[in-house]
């Protein structure tokens, strides 16, 4: 079977910086950061209190009363952002996708709003708890709602490897269109969990700043977390095409690997393996990318042992290689945060726009790379990458390349 | 100068606090505890470390972030000094 291709024919995204693509897109390139104080129904109380939460969200606009009870923030989000990929991509709800689409969604935690509810409830308020509390909790929540709202009836999941669930759900979805099992594909990530005990929990990890979330900078001390969600289509190009629809970009590579061995330190090599795999799987040479959206979360460990996979795989070039981090935009989406940088990618290939790195300060020796320091720089894109690595040592790495 | 002698009896008393938390919640040996053991040295593990800047924050009611100084000391004695820094830091930035 002659190999097929796989283009985004729809992306939506709900995030900090508001409802839609186009605003997380206008954010990032224009470097407008959504990081604020968290506004929390009970007290934060630990130190930290900042992050880029979804605001002004009304999940009754696109929820019906029957469907919410059993609908976590993960879920609700991820329904907004799933509408407006396929609202791009030419479907409604009327279509029945059917059995040749699959609906796969990463998320680091699931329902972690709902969990958090169910503990205060019942230890703290010792009332009655919220009778949908599991299917709400799930972590397939929005995998199986999205099935639900389009009719999928092929294979849905939910993918879980902390911050690289995004990146894996997309690069499984768009294997399965390859290898014939399905046509199309409706991936991405998703994640809400901006809760007191969460942000305890972040904290005692001593990876979050205080202040500013500066990836790459002499200056950084911690990343700042986010929440949202990112939806794509995925479809065989020849479907899509049948379709008359214009795709966006093409899904080119895909790798991914596994460090085996610290929970919580990055490694080089397993972040290594993942671009060389998925540059091997796009059939291209480490000069074809034009542009890096980093993992990059601004802890002094992550962005020292991304710099260094990046130089064994890009060499002498690395200096003048264009590595942002949006991070500081959007936070750190945890389960959504490949889905969010892939959105940013995406545009920032169709505009030849490298979005900037924010609150760069000044240059760290350790990270000799071309950070494009607080503003966006217009530069041919042809290809590029965007990298995930997760805790548990799980790397996931996704190259996009131009349809035309 | 009274300031600063103030400021000496301050760091002191900090830094001694901070060696009693190594022994408390690190599990660390005092009788290991000179100048230039290294966390190495004393068997500290990364999840140690956590416990240690949980209770020092808890202690001190600051925030550590791990920011290069941190992440660059090299000994027990650098790690304490920049610990006190941020403490005294903190305090100061919350009288004035």
């Amino acid at each position: 079977m002659p190999h097929r291709r796989v283009v985004v024919t729809g992306m939506g995204a709900v995030s900090g910086t508001g409802i839609g693509v186009a605003s997380l897109w206008s954010a990032a390139r224009s470097g407008q950061s959504a990081v604020g104080e968290i506004i929390s129904e009970r007290a934060l109380q630990g130190h930290i209190k900042i992050a880029a939460q979804v605001k002004n969200f009304k999940p009754e606009q696109y929820i019906e009363p029957l469907v919410m009870p059993f609908c976590d923030r993960f879920t609700q989000i991820a329904i907004a952002a799933a509408d407006e990929a396929l609202a791009q991509a030419q479907f409604s709800r009327k279509d029945r996708l059917g059995d040749r689409t699959g609906v796969i969604v990463g998320t680091g935690v699931g329902g972690y709003t709902s969990i958090d509810d169910l503990n205060f409830t019942f230890y703290v308020l010792k009332s009655r708890t919220h009778p949908m509390t599991i299917p709400r909790g799930m972590s397939n929540g929005a995998a199986s709602h999205i099935c639900t709202r389009y009719g999928c009836t092929g294979p849905s999941f939910a993918v879980s490897s902390a911050c690289s669930s995004a990146n894996q759900a997309i690069g499984i979805g768009a294997f399965f269109i390859r290898t014939g099992l399905i046509d199309r594909a409706i991936v991405g990530g998703s994640e809400a969990g901006l809760t007191p005990t969460a942000m305890r929990a972040w904290e005692n990890l001593r990876v979050l700043t205080p202040d500013f979330c500066r990836p790459f900078s002499k200056e950084r001390n911690g990343m700042v977390l986010g929440e949202g969600a990112g939806i794509f289509v995925l479809e065989a190009e020849e479907i899509a095409r049948a379709r008359k629809t214009e795709p966006l970009a093409e899904i080119a590579g895909y790798g991914t690997t596994s460090d085996a061995k610290d929970m919580v330190r990055p490694d080089i090599d397993g972040a290594e393996k993942a671009m060389r795999l998925a540059l091997v799987d796009a059939g291209l040479s480490p000069d074809a990318i034009d542009y890096v959206n980093a993992h990059g979360t601004g802890t002094i460990l992550n962005d020292v042992v991304e710099t260094e996979a990046l130089r064994r795989v890009f060499g002498s070039r690395l200096p003048n290689l264009p590595v942002s981090s949006t991070k500081p935009v959007h936070g750190h989406g945890l389960g959504a945060a490949g889905a969010l940088e892939l959105a940013i990618t995406i545009m920032a290939m169709r505009e030849n726009v490298a979005p900037p790195t924010i609150n760069f300060l000044h240059p760290d020796p350790n990270c000799d790379l071309d950070p494009v320091p607080n503003h966006a720089r217009e530069l041919p894109i042809r290809a590029a990458m965007s990298n995930s690595f997760a805790f548990g040592g799980i790397n996931a790495c996704l190259i996009v390349t131009r349809t035309d | 100068m009274d300031d600063l002698k103030q400021d000496t009896i301050d760091r002191a008393e900090i830094e001694k606090q901070i060696l009693d938390v190594f022994v408390t919640d690190g599990m660390v040996d005092r009788a290991k505890i000179t100048p230039d053991a290294t966390l190495e040295s004393l068997e500290v593990q990364s999840v140690d470390v956590m416990m240690i800047l949980m209770a020092i924050e808890e202690k001190f009611d600051v925030y550590i972030p791990i920011d290069g100084k941190i992440a660059e000391s090299k000994n027990l004695n650098d790690f304490v000094q920049t610990l006190t820094d941020r403490i005294v830091e903190e305090r100061t930035s919350r009288a004035t």
